[in-house]
C-alpha cells in the first residue's frame, strides 16, 4: 500500500491586480500559507511523496524571493515533492526550474521536467511525468506512458497538466489534451493532473486535485487536496478530497424586484464573511428610496466581507410617485425630474443611463439638503 | 386682502390716529406733513410683520422719540374670506391678540399665525433688516421718497426673490430647489469646469489617465513579454540546431572528406612532379638542338656573305673606270667654253665703248641750248632791275608817309568846323562909313567899307571922327575863337611834322608815291616771271652747266646722224652683254659638272677599298671557320640533336596525359571545398554555442523579472479600472445633464414669471407711456429698461418722474400677478407720485381707478388736490 498527497496549480506569484495593494498583499501571502498547509498535511498523513501536477509557480518570472518562500514553505515535508511543470511554469530553456535549481531547500525536491520514468520508494512506485516544455502543445504528451517500461510489481502513477479531451466545458479546453482513457491504456494506477482549479475526479483512477487556494470566482470546488491510498498496484485508488482553503471566492447572482431583502438573505447566508471573496451581479429594478438604502447595505457589507465587486449594470432605477413625492418638488425642480424621468424610460434615448443616474443623484442630494435642514 | 381699519395710538410722532372704514378699492389718505401719513404706513408692518415682544432697533423706532409709552396698533383685515382684528402693544407690557369669527389666539401664537398668512418668516437672532422678511409686502408697500429706485430690491434681493418664489411656489422650486441647482452645480463641479470642458483634476479625468497609464505600461510588458518570448523561441531553435549537429557528428564527417580530399591532391601532385621533370628534359634536349641548327645556319649565311662581298667588290671595280674616263671628257669640254667666253668680254667692252661715246655727244648739246637760254633771261632780268632801282631812288628823294595825310586831313576837318562856328556865332560888323572916313581896329588897320566883319573876341575899333568903339562878342564867342585857334595851332603843327608846306602839296607827294609803288610792283612782278629762281641762283646754275659741258669728251668727228647711231649701238651692245653671259653660264655648268663626278669618283674609290677588304675578311673567317670544324661535320650534329629531342617530347607527351587524366583542378577544388565545409561548420558550431550562451545569460537576468506578473497584475488592474472609468464616466455624464435640466428648467420657469408681470404692467404703461414696454432682470427682478418706441432707455437714466410711475405701474402689476395666485396683497403708496406732472398724474389716476378694480390701493398723501379728482375715498388725518 503506498499513500501519497497529489495537489496542483499553487500560482505562487499571482498579482491580483484588481485588488488593493493590502488585499493584494493578503491574497498573495495566503498561497504560502497554503503550501504550508499542503507539507504539514503530507506530514502527519504520512505520505510517501507529494505530487504538484503543474502550475506550481504563476509565472516562469517570479522573483527569486517568491521562489525561496516556496521552497521555505516547503520544508514542513521531507520530501519527496515531485515538481512537475505546467503551461504557466513550463520547462522553456530559461525558467523558474533553471532557477530554482540553484536555491537552497531543505526537502527533497524532483523536477520531472524531462518525460522519463522516475523511480520512488527504491523502485516501488514509478512517476511517469508529461512534462511541459512550451506554453502549449498540440499533441498528447501522455501517449509516452503507454509504452514506458516500469518494474513489474511496481505502482505506475502519470502525472500530466492540461485538459482531458471531452470531459471539461468547452472553453477549459485551450489545448495540452490528455486522452481521457490514458489511465487504462497506460495501465496506470492513477493519473494525477493539474490544470482545472477545482477538485475533479474525471475518469477512471484519473483526478484533477485543483489549486488548494482559490484564486478567482467560478465555483468548481477549488480549495483541496487529494490523499491517494493503492492497497496494490492495479487497485482501485481511493482518494479523499482534503480541505485546504482559507479565501471563499463567491460568485452571486441577484434579481432585486423593488425589494432589497434578498441581499441580505444572501450575504447573511456565507459562513465567513471576512475571509469570502463576493462578485455580485444585481439585476432587477428598484424605486430610488430602496436604490439608496440598497448602496447602504452595499457599503456595509463591503466592509464585513473580505472583498465585494458589485456588477449593477442591469440593476435599474424605477422612480415612482412616492420617490418623487419624497422630493419637494415645486416649480421648476418639478419641470427638471419629468424631464430626467421621461429620458430615463425611453429606451431609444442616448442618454437613458445618464437620466436615470441624474435622477437618483437628485433624489441623493435633496434626500440630504432635507436630512439637513432637519 | 381688504384692510379694513386701522388704529394707532402712541406710536412713533402720532399720539393717536384711526381710519375706520376703508374702501375695498380706492382711498386716500390726506396730511400735512408731520401728520403721521408715513407712521401709518410703519403701524402697519409693524402690525403684521413686527414681533410685539420685539426690543431691537426697529421697536425702539415704534416709540416716540424720548418718551417711555405704550405703543398701540389695531387692525381690522380680510382675507381669503375671513375677516380678522389684530391688536398688538409694544415695548411696554407687550401684547398681541388676533381674534376671527371662531377663533382666537394671544402672544406669541399670533406671529406664527401672521407669519403663516401672510408667507413671510420673522428674522432670526442677531439678523438685522426687518424689510428682507417681510416677503412680497417689501414689495407693494412703498414708503415715501423710494418709488423713484424703482423696485429698490437692494441688498434684500434674495430674500425678495425667496419671498416671491413662495408667493408664485406653483412656477418656482423654491429654497430646496436653489440647493439642489446648488448641489447639482457642486457635482458637475467636480468633473467639469465653468464652460464644461473636461477639469483636469476631475476624479473621471485621474481614472482615465490611470486607465491609460496601465495600458500603455501593459502594451510595453506585452512588447518585453514577447521579445523574452522570441528569445526563448530562438534559444529552443537554437539549441536544436545544434544538437542536430552534434547528434549527426558532422565535424568529425567533415574531417574525414577533408583527409580524401588531400589525399587525392597529394597523387595530383606527385604526376605534377614527373611531368615538370620531363617537361625540363625536352626543354634542355630543345635547346641542344636549337643550337646544332643554330650553327648550321650560321656558317651557312657566312659562306653566302663570302660570296656577296666578292661579288660587290667587282661591281665597284668596274663603276669605278667607268667614271674615270668620264672625268677626261669634261675637262677637255671645260677648255673650250673659257676661250668662248674670253672672245664674248672682248666684244662687249667695244660695243660699250661706241655706246658711251654717242650718249656724250647728245649731252653735250643739250647743256649748250640750256646755257643760252638762261643767259637771255638773266639779261633782260637786269634790265627790270635797273628799273626798280631808279624808282627806289627817287622814293628816298622825296620821302612821304601817306598816313601822315589822313592826319593833316581830319586837322584841317576840326579846322574848318571850327570856323564855320566862328563864322556863325560872331556879331558881324559892316562899317559903312560916311564921307570916307575910316575906321581901324586896335592894331591900326583900316578896315575896308561895307565889308562885314565877324568879331569873335573883344575888340576895339577906332572910328574916325567918332572915336573907339568896343564891340565884345560874349563869353561864347570867345571860346568858340579860342577853339579855332588851337585849331589851326594844330594844322600848323602837323604841316610841320610832315615837313610840308600845305595840305595839297602833302596830297600831291600822297598821290606820287602810289604811283611808284603801283610800277615798283609791276616790276618785280615781271622779274618773277622772268627769273623766277632769283639772278643768283640762276648765275649759279649757269656756272654749273658750263662746267658740266666742259667735263664732257670732245665730239667725234663725223658724228653727223647722232641719234639713229646711238640706238643701234644701244642694241649691239646689249648683244654682246647676252652672249657674253651665255658663255659664262655654260663654263660654270661644265665646271659643276665636272666637280660632282670627281666627288663620286672618290666616293666608288673609297668603296671599292672597302669592298676588297670585307671580301678579304670574309673569304679569310670562312676559311678559318671550315678549318675548325667542317659544315658537314655540323649538319650531322644537328640530326643526332634533334633525334634526342623527338624521343624526350613522346616522354613529356605520356606523362602530360596522365596528369590531365587525375583532374588536379577538380583535386584541388574538392580540397578547398573540404576545407571550407570543415572551417563552416567549426563556425557554425561555435557560433551557435555562443549564441545559446548569451540567449541563456540575458533570459536568466530577465527571468527574474517578474515580467509575467506585472502583465498580469496589469491586465487585473485595468480589469478593475474600466468599469470605474465608465461608473465615473456616467456620473459626470448625470451631473451634466441633472445641472443642465434644472437650469433650463429654472429658466423656462422665469420666463413663465415674468411673463405675467409683463403682461400685467403692459396696460397700465400703455396709459403713461404710450407704446412703450418695460424689461425686467431675470435674476434681480430690477427694472432694466423702458422701450419707448422701439428705443430701449436704461431705468436709472429716466426722470425721477418717468421712474417713480414706472416703478409704481410694475407694483401694481406685481400684486396683480399675486393676488391672482390667491395670496394676500395690498398696495400703499406713502407720496409716490411727488415727481409726477400734471398731465400724467391724471394718467396715473386712471391707471389707479383700473388697479383699483381688483385691488386695494391706499394712497398716502399731502396733497389733497394732487388727488382731488381720483375719486377714491378719502381720509384726512
Amino acid at each position: 500500500m503506498i499513500r501519497f498527497l497529489h495537489t496542483a496549480d499553487w500560482q505562487i506569484g499571482k498579482p491580483f491586480g484588481g485588488y488593493g495593494d493590502d488585499k493584494r498583499g493578503e491574497l498573495r501571502a495566503e498561497r504560502f500559507r497554503a503550501v504550508e498547509r499542503l507539507a504539514a498535511l503530507a506530514t502527519e498523513r504520512e505520505a510517501a511523496f507529494v505530487l504538484v501536477a503543474g502550475d506550481a509557480f504563476d509565472a516562469n518570472t517570479v522573483s527569486e524571493r517568491e521562489i525561496q518562500r516556496t521552497l521555505d514553505a516547503m520544508a514542513g515535508f521531507r520530501g519527496p515533492w515531485i515538481l512537475l511543470p505546467g503551461n504557466h511554469d513550463a520547462a522553456l530553456s530559461v525558467s523558474v526550474w533553471t532557477r530554482l535549481a540553484r536555491m537552497r531547500r531543505e526537502c527533497e525536491i524532483v523536477v520531472a521536467d524531462r518525460p522519463e520514468p522516475i523511480a520512488l520508494l527504491g523502485g516501488e512506485a514509478v512517476v511517469l511525468p508529461a512534462p511541459l516544455t512550451r506554453r502549449h502543445e498540440g499533441a498528447d504528451l501522455t501517449a509516452w506512458f503507454d509504452h514506458a517500461e516500469t518494474p513489474p510489481r511496481a505502482f505506475r502513477i502519470g502525472l500530466a497538466h492540461g485538459s482531458v479531451a471531452n470531459r471539461l466545458p468547452e472553453k477549459a479546453e485551450s489545448g495540452n489534451p490528455i486522452a481521457d482513457d490514458r489511465a487504462a491504456r497506460a495501465r496506470l494506477d492513477y493519473l494525477a493532473l493539474g490544470d482545472w482549479h477545482g477538485f475533479l475526479a474525471i475518469a477512471e483512477r484519473t483526478v484533477y486535485a485543483g489549486t488548494p487556494e482559490p484564486d478567482r470566482y467560478p465555483a468548481n470546488e477549488p480549495g483541496f487536496a487529494a490523499l491517494v491510498e493503492i492497497d496494490a498496484p492495479g487497485a482501485a485508488p481511493r482518494v479523499e478530497r482534503v480541505a485546504t482553503a482559507r479565501y471563499r471566492w463567491r460568485a452571486l447572482s441577484l434579481r432585486l424586484q423593488g425589494d432589497i431583502a434578498a441581499l441580505d438573505d444572501a450575504l447573511a447566508a456565507l459562513p465567513a464573511p471576512r475571509d469570502t471573496l463576493v462578485d455580485l451581479t444585481l439585476t432587477g429594478s428598484l424605486a430610488l428610496r430602496d436604490r439608496v438604502a440598497l448602496q447602504a447595505r452595499l457599503d456595509e457589507w463591503d466592509a464585513r466581507l473580505f472583498d465585494l465587486r458589485i456588477r449593477d449594470a442591469d440593476l435599474l432605477d424605477e422612480p415612482d410617485e412616492e420617490d418623487l413625492d419624497r422630493i419637494d418638488l415645486a416649480g421648476f425642480v418639478r419641470v427638471a425630474v419629468e424631464r430626467l424621468r421621461e429620458k430615463a424610460a425611453d429606451p431609444a434615448d442616448p442618454e437613458r443611463e445618464a437620466a436615470a443616474m441624474a435622477l437618483r443623484i437628485a433624489y441623493v442630494e435633496h434626500a440630504r439638503l432635507a436630512g439637513g435642514e432637519g | 386682502m381688504y384692510l379694513k381699519s386701522l388704529a394707532v395710538r402712541d406710536l412713533a410722532g402720532t399720539v393717536s390716529a384711526e381710519i375706520l372704514d376703508f374702501d375695498r378699492g380706492l382711498n386716500v389718505v390726506v396730511g400735512d406733513n408731520e401728520a403721521g401719513k408715513s407712521t401709518l404706513l410703519a403701524a402697519l408692518r409693524a402690525a403684521f410683520f413686527q414681533k410685539h415682544r420685539a426690543t431691537g432697533e426697529a421697536a425702539k423706532a415704534l416709540a416716540p422719540y424720548g418718551r417711555q409709552v405704550r405703543p398701540e396698533v389695531a387692525v381690522e383685515f380680510e382675507l381669503n374670506g375671513t375677516a380678522y382684528s389684530l391688536k398688538k402693544a409694544f415695548l411696554q407690557r407687550p401684547d398681541a391678540e388676533l381674534a376671527w369669527a371662531g377663533g382666537r389666539l394671544a402672544g406669541d401664537a399670533v406671529e406664527e399665525r401672521l407669519a403663516e398668512l401672510f408667507r413671510f418668516s420673522h428674522p432670526g437672532r442677531g439678523e438685522s433688516k426687518l424689510g428682507e422678511h417681510q416677503g412680497a409686502f417689501g414689495l407693494l408697500w412703498v414708503e415715501q421718497g423710494r418709488s423713484p429706485h424703482g423696485l429698490d430690491l437692494g441688498v434684500g434681493k434674495d430674500a425678495v426673490t425667496a419671498s416671491l418664489e413662495g408667493e408664485v411656489g406653483v412656477i418656482l422650486g423654491g429654497e430646496r430647489g436653489r440647493a439642489l441647482l446648488a448641489a447639482s452645480k457642486a457635482l458637475q463641479d467636480r468633473f467639469f469646469t465653468n464652460t464644461l470642458r473636461p477639469k483636469s483634476d476631475s476624479p473621471l479625468k485621474i481614472a482615465e489617465d490611470e486607465l491609460e497609464t496601465l495600458r500603455r505600461d501593459r502594451a510595453e510588458a506585452e512588447d518585453a513579454h514577447r521579445h523574452d518570448e522570441e528569445r526563448l523561441e530562438k534559444l529552443a531553435r537554437r539549441r536544436e540546431i545544434l544538437a542536430g549537429y552534434e547528434r549527426d557528428d558532422a565535424v568529425a564527417a567533415a574531417e574525414r572528406a577533408l583527409e580524401v580530399a588531400e589525399e587525392r591532391a597529394r597523387a595530383v601532385a606527385g604526376r605534377e612532379r614527373d611531368l615538370v621533370e620531363a617537361e625540363r628534359e625536352l626543354a634542355l634536349a630543345t635547346n641542344r638542338r636549337d643550337t646544332a641548327g643554330e650553327r648550321v645556319a650560321q656558317r651557312r649565311r657566312l659562306a653566302e656573305a663570302a660570296d656577296r662581298a666578292a661579288d660587290a667588290q667587282t661591281k665597284a671595280a668596274t663603276a669605278l673606270a667607268e667614271i674615270a674616263a668620264d672625268a677626261a671628257g669634261g675637262e677637255a669640254g671645260i677648255e673650250r667654253l673659257e676661250a668662248a667666253r674670253a672672245e664674248a668680254l672682248q666684244a662687249l667692252a667695244a660695243a660699250e665703248r661706241d655706246d658711251e661715246r654717242a650718249v656724250a655727244a647728245t649731252e653735250r648739246r643739250r647743256l649748250a641750248d640750256e646755257i643760252a637760254r638762261v643767259e637771255g633771261r638773266v639779261c633782260e632780268a637786269r634790265e627790270v632791275e635797273m628799273a626798280l632801282a631808279a624808282l627806289r631812288a627817287e622814293a628816298a628823294a622825296q620821302p612821304f608817309d601817306p598816313k601822315a595825310l589822313k592826319t593833316l586831313e581830319a586837322l584841317e576837318a576840326d579846322r574848318r568846323a571850327a570856323s564855320a562856328a566862328v563864322a556863325a556865332t560872331a556879331p558881324t560888323i559892316r562899317f559903312e562909313p560916311e564921307g570916307g572916313a575910316s575906321v581901324t581896329d586896335d592894331a591900326g588897320r583900316t578896315l575896308a567899307s561895307g565889308e562885314p566883319l565877324a568879331v569873335a573876341s573883344p575888340r576895339r575899333f577906332h572910328l574916325e571922327g567918332f572915336g573907339w568903339i568896343g564891340v565884345d562878342p560874349g563869353p561864347g564867342a570867345a571860346e568858340l575863337a579860342g577853339r579855332q585857334r588851337a585849331a589851326e595851332d594844330a594844322m600848323r603843327a602837323g604841316l610841320a611834322k610832315a615837313r610840308v608846306a600845305s595840305l595839297d602839296e602833302a596830297r600831291r607827294l600822297a598821290a606820287r608815291a602810289e604811283e611808284r609803288r603801283m610800277e615798283a610792283g609791276s616790276l618785280t612782278a615781271r622779274l618773277q616771271a622772268i627769273l623766277p629762281e632769283g639772278l643768283a641762283s640762276a648765275g649759279e646754275a649757269l656756272a654749273a652747266s658750263r662746267a658740266t659741258l666742259e667735263a664732257l669728251p670732245a665730239a667725234d668727228e663725223g658724228a653727223a646722224d647722232a641719234d639713229a647711231d646711238a640706238k643701234a649701238l644701244r642694241a649691239r651692245r646689249r648683244a654682246a652683254q647676252e652672249r657674253a653671259e651665255e658663255a659664262a653660264r655654260l663654263l660654270e655648268a661644265a665646271r659643276r659638272a665636272a666637280a660632282a663626278l670627281a666627288s663620286r669618283r672618290a666616293g666608288l674609290e673609297a668603296d671599292a677599298r672597302h669592298r676588297a677588304e670585307e671580301a678579304d675578311r670574309l673569304r679569310a673567317e670562312l676559311g678559318d671557320a671550315e678549318a675548325r670544324r667542317a659544315a658537314a661535320a655540323l649538319a650531322e650534329d644537328l640530326s643526332a640533336t634533334e633525334l634526342d629531342r623527338a624521343a624526350k617530347e613522346a616522354v613529356a607527351q605520356t606523362r602530360r596525359a596522365a596528369l590531365g587524366g587525375a583532374d588536379p583542378d577538380g583535386a584541388a577544388r574538392a580540397l578547398a571545398g573540404s576545407k571550407r565545409a570543415l572551417e563552416e561548420l567549426n563556425r557554425t558550431v561555435r557560433a551557435l554555442r555562443d549564441e545559446i550562451i548569451a540567449l541563456e545569460t540575458e533570459l536568466g537576468v530577465r527571468g527574474a523579472a517578474q515580467l509575467g506578473e506585472t502583465l498580469s497584475r496589469l491586465r487585473d488592474e485595468i480589469e478593475a479600472a474600466e468599469p470605474r472609468v465608465a461608473r465615473l464616466t456616467l456620473e459626470a455624464g448625470a451631473a451634466k445633464l441633472l445641472h443642465a435640466t434644472l437650469i433650463a428648467a429654472q429658466r423656462e420657469a422665469r420666463e413663465h414669471w415674468l411673463g405675467p408681470i409683463k403682461a400685467q404692467v403692459a396696460p397700465y404703461l400703455r396709459i403713461i407711456h404710450p407704446e412703450s414696454e418695460i424689461e425686467l432682470d431675470e435674476t434681480t427682478l430690477e427694472i432694466r429698461s423702458l422701450h419707448r418706441r422701439g428705443v430701449e432707455e436704461e431705468f436709472r437714466r429716466l426722470s425721477s418722474g418717468a421712474r417713480e410711475q414706472v416703478a409704481v405701474v410694475t407694483r401694481l402689476a406685481l400684486a396683480n400677478v399675486l393676488k391672482r395666485g390667491g395670496h394676500p396683497a395690498a398696495v400703499i403708496l406713502d407720496d409716490a407720485l411727488v415727481n409726477t406732472d400734471e398731465v400724467r398724474l391724471g394718467r396715473m389716476h386712471e391707471v389707479l381707478r383700473q388697479a383699483a378694480e381688483g385691488l386695494q390701493i391706499i394712497v398716502l398723501t399731502c396733497r389733497e388736490r394732487d388727488f382731488r379728482h381720483l375719486g377714491g375715498r378719502t381720509f384726512r388725518l
